[in-house]
Formats: structure tokens, C-alpha cells, sequence
């Protein structure tokens, strides 16, 4: 198979009709970022499979619902409305030239309706045409509908479209290459080994209906022929029975592979997020450590505040003492109220106060002022009075006061720390400060990788949970097929036993039942052998192609190894190691260098040849593998068609290596530049093709 | 198809080299090419059971003939 062109129309990012013509070797699509290479790729996809990549979903959407509201093209909408136009289209043709049988050209159109209702395109309707032309007889002979999508599977089968058609920048996709259900089945379909396993399933069967036919003609007794019919009709259940297991295993099994990629999936964004998730709690952790430290200091102004008092208490109980002593002594002498010597009186009211019994008589309060007036006028009856009453204040403060001078130390050590904790813990929030300015992680994108986290955690846990299950079920079938499998084979021997030990079969019988067996033995063998060269070539082949893949990158080593029973697919080292740790670039390359090896395989080995068509394969890989992974990739595949980012805003080195190599290369017979129309507004840009090479 | 119809693969040529019965590869050969041509359709026993008893009775009548039985 060999695509000719495409002509993309009002699809994704293309506007009107986009016409692109494949060359039978090697076409190369470049562009910047957003210029429409990846909506091509859709393209590709939704002529062949109907699916289209939902970059918001991160996967392939194939409902009509969901593709109908994605893929018609907005410059397109606006155009229209303008025109008022009644009916639009988003459309896709793809000529593809079979190759295996050089009349034949298909041409499939598939095309999604549109039309204007209350001032708003509404999908309509979806057509699929697949159209056989055979130029020599000079006819067409068109598919429609389901049967169209029946003859497109027929050509290009599910389980090889990840593979010949390779989404380099989709992670997920291209870890999912790794599981072996999906592998498993590509080598199946590619190395037409399902052709191989029909056969031999089809010789059992025959083997087992000239059984039947002989045992029909030799058995006169009608018990045994009772026994017989029940036997085989045993045999024809259990063979239900196994058909059902080997789908519900195999559904399982694809299960496996995908919730393993989704899986996996989510784990490298979290492990990709994990830099920013642990600066994220550490900023949690640092601004609740800055609360409590903010906390303790105000408990520490507090005790300061606390301590403050008491010592100020302290400080005054001697003069108090001395006044208690001055009072009792004028109380002895009968000179209360006598004249008492202002100054003392006022030395009292200096200190003796607010903090021994509230009674504030500082400067300018009215106590004060009531003191100082006494005072002046000679009453010193009231004032002594009034004194009194302090005096019994003070005693009743008196033991208080006391055990003051035993906790002041105490209270001055106390002070001396909490101004060095305090001093430290205000260093320390100063610290926390500057850390917290140096974690910028506020914003919107900050907002959208914290939901990310979220939702990749949540998705992980679902679909742990899902792929526990999907194991147990295709554990579980594998058990139950087994013992089907047993179950079967003790039937056939018994039936087979029952037929040769028949003394009436007739010699042409007997030949016939001979060659059947030894026909299914043969087929057996050839499954088995094909199973294992299959499985060889493509080892061989992907090794070839990743050697040359990786030439200019010492740091790459190690051979490709895939596993014959899971069909893994890893790296050894020198001693038959599993070599851990690939990083993606490398592991890419492996990815491209099995493909290759398949495609090469299927197409030296049966005739049968797929285009590869790839979507920047090399974004991911490491600098020095860059080049010769694009070299190889034209070498290796009969038609390539690569899609390529273009990094000429980065000025990258290699970029201008890439430019040359398609300028230069004689493989690279067609180029195509993607770029963006000069629009107003971004909802009106659409892609521009320009042809700049063949 | 066409390269397979001509040309077995080299796993089928290498499983039948020392396949000395020719009746054998013949109907292995008439084996493949009916699944071969029926790929992707469902239910085709019938229709392979035909080319296989097509198959043998044509060698057993070729047989018969160079036995000069017939």
C-alpha cells in the first residue's frame, strides 16, 4: 500500500480544500509549533480508522458525537456564516495506490455534514465511500457505510494502525507499543500468522469432520453412534467454549495493555510534576512552619510583657517595705494623721501603684491628683486614710510580693532567653520569607499542574484498580481455557481412538483420515515455526535498524531483545542483562527500530507493504541520535511519510541539519512547509501548505 | 497475494523440505491458499473442506491412474 495524496478539507486546522501528494519513497512535512502537522496526522487517521486525537482527552476519540463537535474547521464557520451558506463540510479523500496489485487504485472519502440551523452549523449527517478503481478494466466499484469500513479493516487492520501510523509525540501511545497484547497482535496480523493458526485450526477441524464421516458410515451400532453424536457434539461446545475464553482473554489482554499505558501514563506526569509538587508542600510545610514560629513569637512578646510586670513588682516591693516601715513608725509615735513629709508621701505614690492594687496614681490621674491636693492643703487625714488603705492593699499583696526576689532570677533567665529565642525565631521567619519569595508558584499554570496532580492521582487509582481486575479476568480465562483446551484434546483422542480401531473403514477412508492427521500435524509445526521466525526476523531486522539508529550516540548500547512468550520488548547489555532506566529518546528508538522491523519483515517475507507515517518522532529523542534516527527511519521504510517539528525560533543546530538533509537528500523526493495564515484573531488562522520540495 | 500464491514463504518451504509425501504438500499447499483467499470471511470450513476433498480425491484419482487402476 502506498498513499498518493490526501486532500483535507474545513478539517481540524485546514481551511477549504488542501491537496498533498505523496511521494512512493520518502515525503517530509515540516512546521513550527501549532501549524497543523498533527492535525495531518489526524488526518491520516480519520480517513483510514474514522478516530481523531482529543488533545484535551489525551486520546483517540472515534463516536461520532465527539468527532462531530472537534474536527470543522472555525475560519471555516465564520466564512460561511458570512455567506450564509445552508450546508458545510469537513472532508477527507486519501488515494492509496495497492501495490500488490498494480490496477488498483482506493480512494476513501469520509466526510462529516453540516448544516446551518438558527444562525448555527449542526452536524448532520457522516459518510464513509471506500471506491475500488481498476484502471485496466476501467471500472469503479464503490463501498459505502459499514461495508466500506469492513473493506478499509480489510487493507489496513486495527491492530497494526499504532504501528505504521506512530505518534511520536503522544507519550501514552507510544508506551503502549511496549505491552505485548498490542505487539503480539501486530506481529500476528503483519507476519500473517493469524493465516498460519487458521490453517492449523482448520486441519484439526477437517481431521475431525473425516472422523466424524467415517464414524457415521462404520458405526451399526446405534448406542455407540448415540455415544458418538453426544461426543461430538461435546466437542462442538467445548470449541464454543474456547472461542469465548481466547475473546474474553484476548479482551482482557488489551485491557491490560491499556489501562497498563494509561497507567503508566499517569505515573510519568506525576513523576514529571514531582519537582513541583514537593516544592508545593514545602511551601505549605514552610508557611505553616512561618505561622507557628509567628505564633510562638507572640507568645514570646507575651511572657516578655508578663515577666516585664513582675519584675517592675519586684522592683517596687522595697519601697513599699520602706513605706509600711515609715507609716507604722508615725502610727506608734500617734502622728496619723500627722504631717507626713511630702516628699516621702510622694515617693510612695511614685511607686506604690496600679501594679500592686490597680490604684493608678501616676502623674495627671485623678488618684494622683486627689494625693497631691490632700497634700497641699495640709489634710493629711484623708490622705492618711487613704494611705491605709494602701497599706492593707499592700498587705494583702504582701506575700505575694515576697516571693517575688526567689522567681526574679528565674524570671531575668527566662527574659534573657525569650530574647534570644525570639531574636532566633525572627532570623528564622526572615529565612522562611526568602525561601517562600524563591518558590514562585503562584498563577494560573501553578493552578493548572496542581489539578493535573490531582486528576493523574485519581486516574491512577482507577485504573490500578481496573487493571487489577482486568488481570484477575484474563488469569482466570487463561485457566479456564486451559482446562477447555484438555477437556478438547481427551475428546478428540477418544473419537480418533474409536475410528481406528474400526475394522469396516474402507481403505480410501483410512488414506484419507491419514493424510488429514498428518496434514494438521504438519500445520501445527508451521504455526509454531512461523510463530518463532516471525518473532526472530523481527528481532533481527529491529536490530539492524536500531544499530544504525543510535551509530552517533556512544551512550546508547545494549541489543533489542523480544521476549517470545509476553512479547516484551527491552534491551540486554553484553551478558543478557535487562538493561533499566531508558531514558524516552532511547526508548523511541527502540520503538521505530521494531516497527521498522515488522514493516520490513511483512514486506520481505509476504509481498505486503504499509507506508509509515509518523508524527515528530524525534521531539523526544536526544540530540545525537536525532539525525540518524530520520536518516534510518527513510532507509528503513519503503514509504515514509514524516511529520517534523521545525525549530528554527530555538535556533537549533540540528534543525538547520534537517533543512539541508531535505534540501539535499535524494530520498527525500516531496517536502511540504506547514505554516499559519496571517489572520486577526487566532480563532481564524488556519494552516497554510506550500510545497518546497518536488 | 499474489507473491505468496507463487512462492510459498521460506517458513512453509522450510517445514516441507523433508516432507517426502507430495500428496502431503499439496494439500497444505491447497490448505493455505484457502484461507488465504477467504481471509477476513466468517464461517469458510464448508468451503474448505471442499478444496481439501477436492484436493485429495483429484490425488487419489491421479495416483489410481499411474497405478493404471483406472
Amino acid at each position: 500500500m502506498t498513499f498518493k495524496e490526501i486532500t483535507i478539507t474545513n478539517f481540524l486546522s485546514y481551511f477549504e480544500d488542501n491537496r498533498i501528494e505523496f511521494s512512493p519513497m520518502t515525503s517530509i512535512i515540516i512546521g513550527q509549533n501549532n501549524t497543523g502537522k498533527s492535525k495531518f496526522f489526524d488526518a491520516v487517521n480519520f480517513a483510514l480508522y474514522g478516530r481523531v486525537y482529543d488533545t484535551q482527552k489525551e486520546n483517540w476519540v472515534e463516536t461520532e458525537s465527539e468527532i462531530s463537535g472537534l474536527i470543522l474547521n472555525k475560519h471555516k464557520i465564520n466564512e460561511a456564516l458570512k455567506e450564509n451558506l445552508s450546508e458545510i463540510k469537513s472532508r477527507i479523500s486519501l488515494v492509496i495506490d495497492d501495490v500488490s496489485n498494480q490496477n488498483i487504485l482506493l480512494e476513501i472519502e469520509r466526510s462529516y455534514t453540516y448544516k446551518l440551523v438558527n444562525g448555527v452549523y449542526r452536524y448532520s449527517t457522516k459518510n464513509v465511500v471506500l471506491s475500488e478503481i481498476d484502471n485496466f478494466a476501467k471500472s469503479t466499484y464503490p463501498f459505502f457505510g459499514n461495508d466500506a469500513e469492513e473493506r478499509i479493516k480489510s487493507y489496513f487492520p486495527d491492530s497494526i494502525k499504532n504501528f505504521f501510523l506512530f505518534q511520536g509525540e503522544a507519550a501514552s501511545k507510544i508506551m503502549q507499543l511496549q505491552k505485548g497484547g498490542n505487539f503480539r497482535q501486530a506481529v500476528k496480523e503483519i507476519a500473517k500468522l493469524k493465516l498460519f493458526e487458521d490453517a492449523k485450526d482448520y486441519a484439526g477441524q477437517y481431521v475431525n469432520s473425516v472422523d466424524r464421516s467415517i464414524q457415521i458410515k462404520t458405526t451399526k451400532n446405534e448406542k455407540a453412534k448415540a455415544g458418538q453424536k453426544k461426543r461430538l457434539e461435546n466437542l462442538d461446545s467445548k470449541k464454543e467454549e474456547q472461542k469465548r475464553l481466547e475473546k474474553k482473554k484476548a479482551d482482557a489482554d488489551s485491557n491490560i495493555a491499556n489501562y497498563s499505558s494509561i497507567k503508566e501514563n499517569c505515573e510519568n506526569v506525576l513523576s514529571e510534576l514531582k519537582e513541583f509538587e514537593n516544592w508545593f508542600d514545602q511551601k505549605k510545610e514552610i508557611e505553616e512552619r512561618k505561622k507557628r514560629v509567628q505564633r510562638e513569637i507572640d507568645g514570646m512578646n507575651k511572657e516578655k510583657t508578663l515577666i516585664a510586670e513582675e519584675y517592675v513588682f519586684y522592683k517596687v516591693k522595697d519601697k513599699i517595705t520602706e513605706f509600711k516601715e515609715f507609716y507604722s513608725r508615725l502610727e506608734k509615735k500617734g502622728e496619723v494623721p500627722p504631717s507626713i513629709p511630702q516628699a516621702e508621701i510622694r515617693k510612695a505614690l511614685d511607686c506604690c501603684r496600679c501594679t500592686i492594687c490597680n490604684a493608678d496614681l501616676s502623674v495627671g490621674t485623678d488618684g494622683r491628683k486627689f494625693a497631691e491636693s490632700r497634700l497641699a492643703k495640709g489634710d493629711t487625714d484623708k490622705l492618711g486614710e487613704y494611705l491605709r488603705k494602701l497599706n492593707n492593699t499592700v498587705g494583702d499583696f504582701y506575700e505575694d510580693v515576697v516571693k517575688v526576689p526567689k522567681r526574679l532570677g528565674d524570671l531575668l533567665e527566662r527574659k534573657r532567653n525569650s530574647d534570644t529565642k525570639k531574636n532566633n525565631l525572627i532570623h528564622e521567619e526572615e529565612t522562611l520569607t526568602q525561601q517562600l519569595n524563591t518558590i514562585n508558584l503562584e498563577g494560573e499554570e501553578s493552578e493548572e499542574k496542581r489539578k493535573k496532580i490531582s486528576d493523574a492521582k485519581k486516574k491512577l487509582n482507577e485504573y490500578a484498580t481496573l487493571l487489577e481486575r482486568a488481570q484477575r479476568e484474563s488469569s482466570k480465562a487463561e485457566g479456564q481455557l486451559e482446562m477447555v483446551k484438555d477437556e478438547i484434546s481427551k475428546i478428540e483422542k477418544d473419537l480418533r481412538s474409536l475410528v481406528i480401531g474400526d475394522a469396516d473403514v474402507r481403505p480410501e477412508d483410512k488414506d484419507k483420515l491419514r493424510y488429514a492427521s498428518k496434514l494438521r500435524d504438519v500445520m501445527e509445526k508451521l504455526f509454531e515455526v512461523a510463530n518463532d521466525a516471525a518473532y526472530k526476523q523481527v528481532e533481527e531486522r529491529a536490530n539492524q535498524y536500531y544499530k544504525e539508529m543510535t551509530e552517533e550516540n556512544a551512550a546508547i548500547v545494549g541489543d533489542i531483545k523480544i521476549d517470545l512468550q509476553t512479547s516484551e520488548i527491552y534491551t540486554v547489555d553484553e551478558a543478557g542483562n535487562k538493561i533499566l532506566n531508558i531514558n524516552q529518546g532511547n526508548r523511541i528508538s527502540i520503538q521505530l527500530a521494531v516497527i521498522a522491523g515488522i514493516l520490513t519483515v511483512a514486506q520481505e517475507q509476504f509481498g505486503i507493504q504499509y507506508p509509515f507515517v509518523t508524527d515528530a518522532p524525534s521531539s523526544h529523542l536526544g540530540g545525537d541520535n536525532k539525525s540518524s534516527t530520520i536518516k534510518s527511519m527513510v532507509n528503513a521504510f519503503e514509504q515514509a511519510i514524516i511529520i517534523l517539528k521545525d525549530d528554527t525560533s530555538t535556533k537549533n543546530q540540528k534543525n538547520d541539519e534537517f533543512r539541508e538533509y531535505i534540501r539535499e537528500s535524494s530520498e527525500v523526493e516531496v517536502a511540504y512547509e506547514l505554516c499559519l495564515s496571517e489572520s486577526k484573531t487566532i480563532n481564524d488562522q488556519y494552516t497554510v501548505v506550500k510545497k518546497i520540495k518536488g | 497475494m499474489g507473491k505468496f500464491q507463487k512462492d510459498l514463504p521460506k517458513i512453509v518451504q522450510e517445514v516441507l523440505k523433508d516432507e517426502k509425501d507430495e500428496t502431503v504438500k499439496t494439500l497444505v499447499k491447497s490448505l493455505l491458499h484457502g484461507v488465504l483467499t477467504n481471509q477476513n470471511k466468517i464461517d469458510i470450513y464448508p468451503q474448505i473442506k471442499k478444496t481439501l476433498d477436492d484436493s485429495f480425491e483429484a490425488i487419489q484419482k491421479q495416483n489410481k491412474i499411474l497405478r493404471g487402476e483406472i
